[in-house]
């Protein structure tokens, strides 16, 4: 009613002036606690993006639009102006939260691309005011309202533990207590928190059911309304916030009616659980496997790979899984390490995992494609996956056994089409070779021959070859020069050489005499520089004087010389050939020394 | 005087009966792998090297028999040990291709381009040592060559070993240059095996530096330095870090 004749009051004030005009209002500034305030935002036209602003202080129900029409026509002197006028309001009922004085700000609204804002509204809730009555209305049933009726209910947020690890799972049960002699009904608004920091699952309910439940130490009707599962994902004081719902609710007034009965009262009611806090620890670091992802629980670790022996060209899969009770989705499979010569292609990732209250439990599992591209023994290597035991409270690693890949010559139809550019590719008649059967063994700590001392010499001895070579022929070549000096060196050596035959012939006398008589000879062209034909006695006596021979010792010679030729023919005993070899001996020498 | 040749004669005697006695091990470990007792096999050839004993083909035998066990990083070693020795032998450089593809990391080879390159294969056609020898042959031959010019006694012959002997010349200086290039590039090549399992390589040499790469069992690299407890490497790609010590084995050692 009241609503009508607002909107009528606007609507004039609308009509009055042709602009845009947007506006909100309420029609007191003063309300009771346990009032309604219509708060009306109007505009004389149709507008778009009505954005409300924020009610601190209240609670809004809405928003309701009505959209108005009307025509006026005016007839002035017989003359008829028609005029229209469009309206729209946006209206919100608040409903007080608390005493005091609030300020709600601009709405804003888009008309033909302009934005138009509403004046702020400054509203002053004072303590609750007592309602007209109404007729038929029980006065006493108004004093109640006062009162604060559903104290017996309570939303609860129970949590399974406090002080969990780092992925350890929390259940958090939502439950609403109430008394046995109340009941509750339309559950609506539901606000749950975000859990940030929180992995976070629902667990669906089908149907609420009421149960016997104990709270504070008594007995409560409780009905669970959500379960929620969480697994921390980072160390430290971690808050939830709180979990709010609304309810309906029939709770008794506390008297009786006309029949006997406990008189029943419909409440509206707002529930909140308080903020919670989760202290959460880290994993310990002390033990903490390298290579631990983050898993906590309880696992098993396999690596299975589809085949062994295969051709090269053919596929083969290997599956690394895990299963158990733990945060399966919350962590990665350790990769298998293949090596090159195996093509490994990225793995499908396959979860099968339930969630129930105690937590995620399944298999989470990679399954790699492995093609292998050339004949040989591969080694695939042990993995090792590390989880964190929360029931014994330390970590665990369950390394997976080697794998021996073994491939054989494929068929020929498998055509590399990404060869490994970098590695050497054997042609496909190269096998693995065979064991060497003989071999030289060298002595592992032999020494270089480059730079040693043997090298040098060996290196250096024909270089220093070459100038000794040139002095010795410099030298051979003087010595052919000197025509003289080798003559007398010749019959020197023909002295010694006849000498030496006469005394092997001693004894044999022509052998003999004739060497001596050639040793005597030589002797003289060595000394006196004469050839054969100019050995005249006279000649030789001269020559002799001349270069300062004693007269004694030209005689001594002569007459040795002279002995010899005769001796020849002449018989002849050992003795005196003995005596005549010493004699030559001696003259010679002594002729050497004095032609000095 | 007579204790000394005795003494000789025994060394002999006993040296005669090492060698025969390793020539019979290796026998029996060739005979061992045949049957496949690839562990016993190992341990024979093993022995041999521990008595200070060294051939290509003993290292290939032993890096056949870690293959058939499975070890792909004493594998490559080993065939990478008998490389050192015979570069050049086909079945080697089969059973390390065989070797490699068990090896977990794959790293492009980035060959080496330019003049360095054409030096570097020049000098690798023969071990130092050999240049060394074809060095003094070269300088007697030079000689030779020289006398033929020195002492020959035509116009022709002299022109011949005179050109002779000036190119006899240049290939001594040519070959002396090449042995002890070839030298230095062996002490600088100083390839190493990844022993571990996984290892990652740092930008510097601390543990706190920032991880470059993840190397695994049986990669190749190379070592350039060394500090404290840490080693420069370069990989087949370029790439330089620092790795572990401990974490590789070099093949030179």
């Amino acid at each position: 009613m009241k609503k009508i004749i607002l909107g009528i009051i606007i609507f004039i004030s609308v009509s009055v002036s042709a602009q845009v005009k947007f506006e909100a209002q309420t029609d007191r500034d003063t309300y009771g606690l346990n009032e309604r305030i219509p708060l009306v935002f109007s505009i004389n036209n149709e507008g778009d993006n009505f954005v409300a602003p924020k009610f601190t202080g209240f609670k809004a129900d809405g928003p309701f639009i009505n959209k108005g029409n009307q025509t006026s026509i005016t007839i002035v002197n017989g003359r008829m102006t028609q005029k229209r006028e469009i309206s729209t309001q946006v209206i919100y009922y608040l409903t007080p939260t608390k005493k005091g004085t609030f300020t709600i700000g601009s709405a804003s609204i888009e008309y033909n691309g302009t934005v138009y804002k509403s004046q702020p509204i400054k509203i002053k809730i004072t303590d609750p005011i007592q309602m007209p009555s109404y007729p038929g209305q029980n006065p006493r049933q108004q004093q109640q309202q006062n009162y604060n009726f559903g104290e017996g209910i309570h939303l609860v947020g129970e949590l399974s533990t406090k002080n969990p690890y780092v992925n350890e799972p929390v259940t958090v049960i939502y439950k609403l207590y109430f008394p046995y002699n109340s009941s509750v009904s339309n559950f609506r608004n539901f606000q749950a928190p975000k859990y940030e920091d929180f992995w976070s699952q629902y667990i669906d309910i089908k149907q609420l059911r009421a149960e016997k439940g104990k709270f504070n130490g008594k007995d409560y009707s409780m009905v669970v309304l959500r379960k929620v599962i969480l697994y921390p994902l980072e160390a430290g004081a971690k808050k939830i916030e709180p979990f709010k719902i609304d309810i309906d609710a029939e709770v008794p007034t506390g008297r009786r009616d006309f029949f006997g009965q406990y008189e029943m009262t419909a409440i509206e009611k707002s529930l909140s659980t308080g903020m919670q806090t989760i202290n959460v620890k880290p994993l310990p670091e002390n033990g903490k496997p390298e290579g631990f992802t983050g898993a906590v629980g309880k696992f098993d670790f396999k690596v299975t790979p589809s085949k062994t022996t295969l051709k090269a060209g053919e596929s083969l899969d290997l599956e690394v899984s895990v299963s158990g009770k733990g945060n399966l989705k919350l962590f990665t499979l350790p990769k298998p390490i293949v090596p090159s010569a195996l093509e490994m292609y990225d793995p499908a990732h396959n979860e099968n995992v339930q969630t129930p209250v105690t937590g995620m439990v399944g298999k989470i599992s990679d399954k790699y494609t492995i093609i292998p591209q050339f004949k040989g023994k591969y080694t695939i290597k042990p993995i090792a996956f590390s989880y964190y035991d929360l029931a014994s409270k330390s970590y665990k690693t369950i390394t997976s056994k080697e794998i021996i890949i073994d491939v054989a010559e494929g068929d020929g139809t498998f055509v590399a089409n990404t060869p490994s550019a970098n590695k050497q590719t054997i042609q496909k008649k190269e096998v693995f070779q065979f064991n060497k059967l003989k071999t030289e063994f060298v002595s592992a700590s032999r020494e270089d021959f480059l730079g040693s001392g043997l090298f040098y010499s060996l290196l250096l001895a024909p270089l220093l070859l070459i100038p000794i070579v040139m002095i010795a022929r410099k030298q051979k070549e003087a010595k052919d020069a000197d025509v003289v000096g080798n003559r007398v060196r010749n019959n020197n050596r023909l002295v010694k050489k006849y000498l030496s035959e006469a005394k092997k012939q001693m004894g044999d006398k022509v052998p003999f005499y004739m060497a001596m008589e050639k040793a005597l000879h030589n002797f003289l062209k060595a000394k006196l520089h004469i050839e054969t034909v100019e050995m005249s006695k006279d000649n030789i006596i001269e020559l002799l004087q001349q270069r300062n021979a004693s007269e004694n010792s030209i005689n001594q010679f002569m007459e040795l010389m002279n002995d010899c030729e005769f001796a020849r023919y002449a018989p002849a005993t050992d003795i005196a050939m003995t005596n005549d070899f010493e004699r030559a001996v001696e003259r010679i020498s002594e002729l050497e020394k004095q032609l000095k | 005087m007579k204790n000394k040749i005795i003494l000789f004669l025994l060394f002999l005697v006993s040296f005669a009966n090492a060698s025969e006695s390793i020539d019979a091990t290796f026998k029996k470990a060739n005979d061992l792998y045949n049957k496949g007792d690839y562990q016993q096999a190992l341990q024979s050839f093993e022995s041999i090297v521990n008595q200070g004993n060294e051939s290509a083909d003993l290292y290939f035998n032993i890096a056949n028999c870690y293959y058939k066990l499975g070890k792909v990083a004493p594998s490559i070693y080993n065939y990478e040990k008998a490389l050192l020795l015979n570069p050049d032998d086909e079945a080697i450089q089969t059973n390390l291709s065989f070797a490699q593809k068990m090896a977990i990391d794959d790293i492009k080879i980035l060959p080496e381009v330019g003049f360095k390159k054409m030096v570097k294969e020049f000098t690798s056609a023969f071990h130092y040592d050999t240049w060394a020898w074809i060095a003094v042959s070269i300088a007697f031959l030079s000689l030779l060559s020289f006398l033929g010019y020195y002492f020959g006694n035509t116009v022709f012959l002299k022109r011949t070993f005179f050109s002779l002997f000036l190119l006899f010349l240049v290939g001594i200086g040519v070959t002396v240059f090449s042995a002890f290039l070839q030298k230095k590039f062996d002490a600088n090549y100083n390839p190493a095996i990844v022993f571990a399992e996984a290892t990652t390589l740092k930008a510097e040499p601390k543990n706190s530096s920032e991880d470059v790469v993840t190397l695994h069992e049986g990669t190749k690299v190379f070592v350039l330095e060394e500090l404290g407890n840490w080693k420069q490497v370069e990989l087949t790609d370029k790439t330089k870090a620092w790795i572990d010590k401990e974490a590789i084995k070099e093949v030179k050692k």
